[in-house]
């Protein structure tokens, strides 16, 4: 059974539909705005891991954090699990507030440093049961055994762990409601590298464990490679591209995907290539986007009608691909 | 000898902290020959950038080099009095830091940051010091050279700032340039571009770059010899192709196995176990003794030196004492 | 090379950067085995760290917690009644009978001095922490939720600081007469808005913190971020504006008694005296300058006790 057909049988957990987010900015009197999601349509199936990848400021931790309803949108639905939760109220929205919780980059901002572990854990259980006394600490032991953190650490406060731990402390909090979804920002990108393969690992057999569904946001994508079931890679707040990682690193379709595959430097001094085709200049501002497709100021490839019109959704398969000229069609 | 630009010899930097004594730099000796880029590599704590801040002089209390010698072109630097170390830094070594931003001043336009440092190596006019400049900024590809000269840090891109920082580094062309760090803070394809940079700016102008990272990706990508530090050691040391194809220390062995591979599904990546030893508390035999798959009795109780298993390539390690592994 | 190439070294964190701040931050030196975990920095720490780094400061405290002692058992330590009159040792010089001289009504001055202080600490002390403790509300919520709340109150705390304080306190007391208690309610009115200032720039800042972000999407009450996860963060700063704000409190009492709209005769309090006492400054100068002496210590003490806890306590403050 290929992933494709997979999905089929699996449902959405999660969709976005044309979902756009602005932050406005000042400056001087114009008042003009961050278009830092652009019409993003999106289906995280269940129990999948979806890679959001892209470079900073292409909004992926944006979109990652609108889906969760952490910022409210600027146009379009949410929906999970069927439900329209866009304009929920916050009682309303409690509910489902407890089946999706997030896991963020920076460890060592991300734990608030006056308190402590048991009471860093314990804190979405406090806000959402009334657990006894023990029940509470039965279970942030049971969550704390879960992510490899020593039970007698629970009065520790953070800045008395590594990076490693803390990231695992960070995931503790996040299992506590037994969420459905978790969106990972960015997780083992402020980590060593012998300790992001540990985190790594973790995540893969907590999915396993608890049947979890994650949005993985990573800007690393060999990491990508390693965690993801499909990745959707994004630049300038609009999707490039989605498909089946297999899929997708094998033969990309939408040139960006392919500069990016080629510019991540690969461990292997033999596969060093002299002449790599490189990507030229710099990201353009999300103030002011280009028309059309936005990565046509960087694109060799790119024609009028790229600079004109923004690029139609071609689907084929469970890849979708938003280009005038996708590679591998006209080209090849 | 004499076409190393850069010679350290033994250096032990160690930090008095209240807790006791951090051995940040323990017994290192680095060779950086003309016209190469060596890496140094290494998770964070592995004293890389610390014989980064030594060779420049730029330790902070209460980090002192306590024993060792550095040789900037046959000359010892190690006991330089603070002012005529920063007459050699910009001049003949310069370091550019890992987060451009705060490396610059934010009310100076860049182009004036950069002549300053002409200004204060050598003499020169205002206008051929802004000539100079303007020419320094072409050559690290920082496109409309002369509009940029006036723009203020907080107006450039996160690549653009970092290529500000590296004409500032290379404006006087010093024989070396250390860089910590230059692209963690930025995307991979700005990271491709600077990483060409690097090699150009060694090709054409033949200074010898120092690079720090902790990314094997990069090192595989430019570097011409690389070291792996650990805990303030010299773990292994080759020729970059070297390294990678003949891998020798298990430390070094366990960082490329547990890079998830672009060319491979994996289920589970391979770790190292454990986590780097707190420095105040080493252990008393080799350094990895207590991470290491292929620990010994002896291992626990010994410290090993670094055999060399080939030439140039050296590891500290007992299972390649006979010399090969 | 460059003059702002050090700064960068405080934003390392990959390439273990935090050695060279070891002296102050964290122990832990970059990663710690879970066996292994480095000691915390515990108040007990930084209090040790401030006995070695400031020896100006431990001194101050000394000298604080001196005259508090003194002004406690002023009861026990004077040698007179701070009111008994005594017309036939009026204006006295210092001496062995009576340490610091007498003033026009023959009062031992040394007994009042030690008298005053009680009132000069208690109004240090308690209109600091009441206008503390509204600043800090207020600043909270202003910085916290934005928007209206925010501008109602910053501009409330924008007019207070327009006006002179002093004089704000004098229209206070003008209207509420003189007296100790009503000095406490001028002094508490008057000084919340630099607070709520203070603690309205840090709410800004910490409520982007990603620790607020992630008890946000764990669904915790507003009310409950603001002082379960804010307030704590800004803690540190209170302390250390608190023992900065008690000097100028001391000064403001000093003044208004001064000014005639304070304490009220006979209370002993140090403003008073020296009002009391400015027309001996030539002939018989201890009668001003005994009081004048007290209330320059105090505030100098706290002063210096404020700038070691600073330095301590808020390292970002703190210029290398």
């Amino acid at each position: 059974m290929s992933l494709a057909e997979v999905n089929k049988e699996r449902k959405a957990l999660l969709t976005a539909e044309h979902l756009y987010k602005e932050f406005p900015v000042e400056e001087g009197k114009k008042k003009e705005a961050v278009h830092a999601v652009t019409d993003v349509n999106l289906s995280l199936m269940e129990g999948e891991t979806l890679a959001l990848v892209g470079e900073s400021g292409c909004g992926k931790s944006t979109l990652g954090k609108t889906l969760i309803r952490l910022y409210d949108s600027d146009g379009g639905k949410i929906l999970f699990d069927g439900t329209d939760i866009t304009h929920m109220k916050e009682r309303e929205f409690a509910p489902f507030r407890t089946q999706m919780q997030i896991i963020f980059q920076d460890p060592y901002a991300s734990l608030n440093p006056r308190m402590n572990v048991f009471q860093i854990i314990s804190e979405p259980l406090r806000t959402h049961h009334r657990y006894s006394k023990e029940e509470l600490s039965e279970r942030v032991y049971q969550l704390m055994d879960e992510v490899g953190i020593a039970r007698e650490f629970a009065n520790r406060y953070p800045h008395q762990f590594s990076g490693g731990q803390r990231q695992r402390i960070g995931i503790a909090r996040a299992l506590a409601l037994n969420p459905r979804l978790i969106v990972c920002d960015e997780p083992v990108s402020a980590l060593d590298v012998s300790i992001q393969s540990q985190v790594l690992n973790l995540l893969k057999d907590l999915q396993e464990a608890y049947q979890l569904t994650y949005l993985f946001i990573s800007h690393d994508l060999s990491v990508v490679k390693f965690i993801a079931d499909r990745v959707c890679v994004m630049f300038l707040g609009m999707i490039c591209e989605i498909g089946a990682t297999e899929e997708l690193y094998e033969n990309p379709l939408h040139p960006y995907t392919r500069f990016l595959l080629n510019a991540i430097p690969l461990a292997d001094p033999a596969l060093r290539s002299e002449k790599k085709t490189l990507l030229q200049g710099d990201i353009p501002s999300p103030v002011n986007p280009p028309s059309g497709c936005r990565f046509h100021t960087r694109c060799p490839y790119a024609k009028d009608i790229c600079s004109r019109e923004t690029p139609p959704c071609r689907t084929c398969g469970d890849r979708i691909v938003y280009c005038h000229f996708p590679l591998g069609e006209e080209r090849s | 000898m004499s076409e190393n630009v850069l010679e350290i010899k033994h250096l032990k930097t160690q930090f008095f902290t209240r807790k006791g004594v951090l051995p940040a730099v323990d017994d290192v000796s680095i060779e950086i020959p003309a016209g190469k880029i060596v890496g140094i590599v290494g998770e964070s704590g592995c004293g890389k950038s610390m014989t980064a801040m030594s060779v420049m002089g730029l330790l902070r209390h209460p980090g002192r080099v306590v024993s060792g010698e550095i040789l900037l072109c046959g000359r010892d630097i190690t006991h330089l009095k603070p002012r005529e170390l920063a007459k050699l830094r910009g001049k003949e070594m310069s370091m550019i830091f890992q987060e451009p931003m705060t490396s610059l001043n934010p009310v100076t336009t860049v182009g004036k940051q950069v002549e300053e440092t002409i200004l204060l190596h050598e003499s020169c006019s205002r206008e051929e010091a802004k000539k100079r400049v303007i020419q320094i900024f072409n050559e690290v590809g920082i496109p409309e050279a002369e509009k940029r000269f006036d723009s203020y840090p907080h107006q450039l891109s996160g690549g653009l700032r970092q290529r500000v920082m590296i004409a500032m580094a290379m404006v006087c062309r010093p024989k070396l340039l250390i860089a910590d760090e230059p692209t963690t803070a930025l995307d991979v394809t700005i990271e491709a571009q600077i990483l060409e940079l690097f090699k150009r700016l060694r090709d054409e102008t033949g200074t010898s770059i120092i690079l720090i990272t902790h990314n094997m990706g990069v090192v595989a990508e430019v570097c011409d010899y690389v070291y792996v530090m650990y805990t303030g050691q010299v773990m292994e040391q080759a020729e970059t192709f070297e390294l990678f194809a003949n891998t020798c220390h298990p430390y070094t062995k366990g960082l490329l196995r547990s890079i998830p591979k672009l060319s491979e599904k994996v289920d589970r990546l391979y770790t190292i176990r454990g986590v780097v030893p707190n420095l105040l508390h080493l252990p008393e035999g080799c350094n990895f003794c207590t991470r290491c798959d292929e620990c010994q009795k002896r291992c626990l109780k010994e410290q090993p030196e670094l055999y060399e298993v080939k030439e140039g390539h050296k590891v500290r390690c007992f299972l390649c004492e006979k010399g090969g592994a | 090379m460059k003059a702002y190439e050090n700064p960068s070294l405080e934003s390392e964190k990959i390439s273990g950067g935090q050695a060279v701040y070891i002296d102050q931050q964290s122990p832990f030196y970059p990663e710690d085995n879970s066996a292994d975990i480095g000691e915390s920095d515990t108040i007990l720490d930084k209090i040790l760290l401030l006995v070695r780094q400031n020896k100006l400061a431990v001194f101050s405290a000394l000298v604080i917690l001196i005259i508090i002692l003194l002004a406690v058992f002023a009861p026990v330590v004077a040698p007179y009644d701070p009111a008994a009159q005594s017309l036939r040792d009026r204006l006295a010089a210092p001496s062995a009978e009576h340490w610091f001289g007498t003033d026009k009504l023959g009062r031992d001055i040394f007994s009042r001095t030690l008298y005053g202080a009680r009132v000069s600490l208690a109004i240090g002390l308690l209109p600091t922490l009441i206008s503390m403790v509204i600043g800090t509300v207020l600043g909270l919520f202003a910085g916290y939720y934005g928007g209206k709340t925010d501008f109602v109150i910053m501009r409330l705390a924008d007019i207070m600081l327009a006006f002179p304080s002093l004089l704000l306190a004098m229209v206070v007391m003008y209207t509420l007469g003189g007296g100790i208690v009503n000095i406490f309610i001028a002094l508490s009115l008057v000084n919340w808005a630099s607070t709520a200032r203070v603690v309205r720039a840090q709410t800004l800042s910490l409520k982007e913190a990603e620790y607020v972000e992630a008890a946000r999407s764990m669904g915790v009450k507003k009310t409950t971020i603001i002082f379960r996860h804010i307030l704590p963060n800004c803690l540190p700063s209170l302390i250390v504006l608190f023992t900065l704000n008690i000097p100028s409190a001391i000064l403001s009492e000093s003044s208004l008694s001064f000014l005639g709209v304070g304490a009220q005769p006979p209370s002993s309090s140090w403003g008073l005296a020296v009002t009391e006492g400015r027309r001996y400054l030539f002939s018989e100068p201890w009668v001003p300058l005994v009081p004048s002496a007290a209330i320059m210590i105090l505030v100098m003490a706290f002063n210096f006790l404020g700038d070691g806890l600073r330095d301590v306590l808020d390292p970002y403050l703190k210029e290398q």
